[in-house]
């Protein structure tokens, strides 16, 4: 008897403290245009913590400090939210690949892979609208009130369980609460796309461009051979299909969006087709050439910068250097000449690459090119050296 | 950075990921009061110095004391240290309070760092000097105090480089000294499950006050003198509390005017 009395007894104590470990936040209010929290608060600690993040980023050497580029970016923050663009402090970090984040005082930060893979301002602006949600519905404090209350639940379950001798059952109830703060931390995405698409509408951009960044990105993913890393239970994000085939769908219902049309196309070409030179290089000395042929082709299906944009491929042909690529490279390059804007050291590119295959003449003056565009290039010296050689 | 590389813990990172709100900036800090946790219950030494001779200029030494950085933190019931903004503000006052104290109680010519104006020719070299010295103090933090990654190094040898002459004040001064403390406080609900657990014979992890000071030469660079300590009791909220700490921290100084002709 004093057996089943203690069994109750552990029973009833394990429930206790499951209801004590496991009651739930009120949902979070929007954070108000120009609201500062109260130093008293959880809040406060996040944003005090955010705020020295924020001066290491103001040092790092990674900055892209062209005024252009970031007066840009800024006015389609604004353009976006006139309410909150006060509030909100972009900086567009060096950096390839595709990602940008928000802290919750209000530091966005973009990187270059991102804005080199944006096809125009409406796909640009979508991704700001979607960070600028984050901060406006405070997921962070969500995200930490939830990762607190997880844990802190975890604990006393844990606690509970060992005490009614059942410790062994702890990996699972860990596992099961875990996986619950992903899903929370998928629902935020989820919130931040749906908000992000209505900033885009309200401010008049084509609503379809948004499902293309996801669309990019699927196709860029699938590139990789190794395409099945990204999802699982523990995924932050919801799937690329997922949110490309919701954002689809919500473009065709969204009020507003027959007269959304804008990709303000030619704009965003003058300020960001200036730095995709340096941000294509960038991108491929990652290595990930598969992927960044995906972005290069992308990038082609919009008729600007063809010069650089060809240059480029060839450059991703001749790193491959898989078969037929030296051919593929070739052709490139060569595609890329008939371009206005394609870069001097294009003819170099090809100068080496006969060179390679003993093209001799065909070297010689595609070098010779080069130098009559760059005399002055650092390395002059050794294409003359080259070129004497060869004659 | 976000250390870039700045996602990544805790297993947040996926491919493709657009902005995780970030917590990596909240969760990195409380990693240094763990680290320090850690290491120091791992193999419990006191300071280090340097095997170079300190070389100590005619007339008193002075000491370049740097802003302390300051955070306290709420030990949730799960564990986490969540960071305290008024708290913070308390204890950054508190401490830098105490480290003018115990430097006038020591008859220490202390000199206090003045950020310069932003168009400060120095300024960005003054950044970068206190960035680098950030690293170096993490580095032999790992280097000289965790065996569990390199393996234990025994010497300082260390160095910023010349480029520690930028922090110079135009008075002069010969030191830097750089001073970091963490305190966290069990919140209500913490307090409660540690009860529970002690029921059932469990020990559960306490908050606890961590402190690390890092004594550079200004002429070379070299740090000459590095100590860091973790202990469960303490309060930066109070200034007594604060004083303690910075009494502890710099308990074996080299350069109090008493100490200084060991050297």
């Amino acid at each position: 008897m004093a057996e089943h009395a203690r069994r109750i007894l552990k029973i009833g104590f394990f429930f206790t403290l499951l209801v004590a470990g496991g009651c739930q936040t009120a949902p979070v209010a929007n954070l108000k245009p120009g609201e500062r929290p109260n130093i008293e608060t959880t809040e406060a600690g996040l944003w005090m913590q955010a705020d020295r993040a924020e001066k290491k980023i103001q040092r790092s050497g990674n900055l892209v400090k062209h005024a252009g580029i970031n007066r840009y970016v800024r006015s389609i923050v604004c353009r976006l939210s006139p309410d909150y663009c006060e509030q909100i402090r972009v900086y567009i970090v060096d950096k390839p690949g595709f990602n940008a984040s928000m802290t919750p005082n209000g530091m966005m930060i973009v990187q270059s892979g991102l804005m080199l893979r944006a096809q125009n301002e409406a796909q640009l602006a979508f991704v700001l609208g979607h960070e600028m949600a984050h901060f406006i519905r405070r997921h962070t404090l969500q995200r930490w009130q939830t990762v607190k209350d997880t844990t802190g639940f975890l604990t006393i379950v844990s606690i509970a369980l060992g005490a009614s001798g059942l410790g062994g059952a702890s990996p699972m109830v860990g596992l099961m609460a875990t996986g619950g703060i992903f899903a929370n931390s998928r629902d935020n995405e989820r919130e931040a796309d749906g908000l992000g698409l209505a900033m885009i509408v309200k401010a008049g951009y084509e609503p379809q461009e948004a499902s293309k960044v996801w669309k990019h990105l699927l196709a860029e993913r699938r590139a990789m051979e190794d395409a099945d890393i990204g999802q699982s239970f523990f995924s932050t994000h919801p799937g690329s299909e997922e949110r490309m085939e919701t954002l689809s769908n919500l473009a065709k219902t969204i009020p507003g969006a027959e007269q959304a049309k804008n990709t303000n196309l030619t704009a965003f070409i003058e300020a960001v087709g200036p730095h995709r030179d340096h941000w294509l290089e960038r991108e491929l000395r990652l290595g990930k050439l598969d992927r960044t042929e995906v972005v290069i082709n992308n990038l082609l299906q919009q008729s600007k910068d063809l010069g650089v944009l060809h240059f480029y491929k060839g450059e991703l042909y001749r790193k491959r250097n898989t078969e037929s690529d030296f051919e593929k490279a070739i052709e490139a390059y060569s595609k890329a000449l008939t371009y206005p804007d394609s870069p001097p050291k294009t003819h170099r590119a090809l100068g080496f690459i006969y060179r390679k295959r003993g093209e001799t003449n065909k070297a010689h003056d595609s070098l010779n090119d080069y130098l009559k565009l760059q005399p002055r290039a650092d390395d002059h010296a050794m294409i003359r050296h080259y070129l004497e050689q060869s004659k | 950075m976000v250390k870039d590389t700045q996602t990544g813990r805790w297993g947040l990172s996926v491919s493709l990921k657009v902005a995780i709100p970030k917590l990596a900036a909240t969760i990195r800090s409380p990693l240094l009061l763990a680290a320090i946790a850690v290491l120091m219950a791992a193999c419990q030494h006191g300071p280090l110095k340097s095997n170079k001779e300190i070389v100590t200029p005619k007339g008193p030494v002075r000491i370049l004391v740097m802003p302390a950085d300051v955070t306290l933190y709420e030990m949730t019931t799960g564990g986490l240290s969540e960071p305290q903004a008024a708290w913070t503000k308390r204890g950054k006052v508190n401490v830098d309070r105490a480290l003018k104290k115990v430097m006038a109680d020591n008859k220490s010519k202390a000199v206090f760092y003045r950020e310069p104006n932003p168009d400060d020719p120095n300024a960005t070299r003054q950044i970068q000097v206190i960035a680098l010295q950030d690293a170096v103090a993490r580095t032999i933090l790992q280097a000289n105090y965790s065996r569990r990654n390199l393996g234990l190094k025994e010497e300082l040898d260390y160095s910023l480089g010349k480029h520690a002459q930028a922090l110079v004040p135009r008075g002069g001064a010969d030191y830097a000294v750089f001073v970091t403390l963490k305190d966290s406080f069990s919140s209500a609900g913490r307090q409660a499950a540690k009860f529970m657990a002690a029921l059932i014979g469990v020990r559960m992890q306490n908050a606890i006050q961590a402190g690390l000071a890092s004594l550079v030469d200004l002429r070379t660079g070299e740090v000459i003198w590095f100590n860091v300590y973790a202990k469960g009791i303490g309060d930066l909220r109070e200034p007594s509390g604060a004083i303690d700490a910075v009494k502890t921290l710099l308990a074996e100084f080299p350069l109090w005017p008493n100490t200084q002709d060991e050297f």
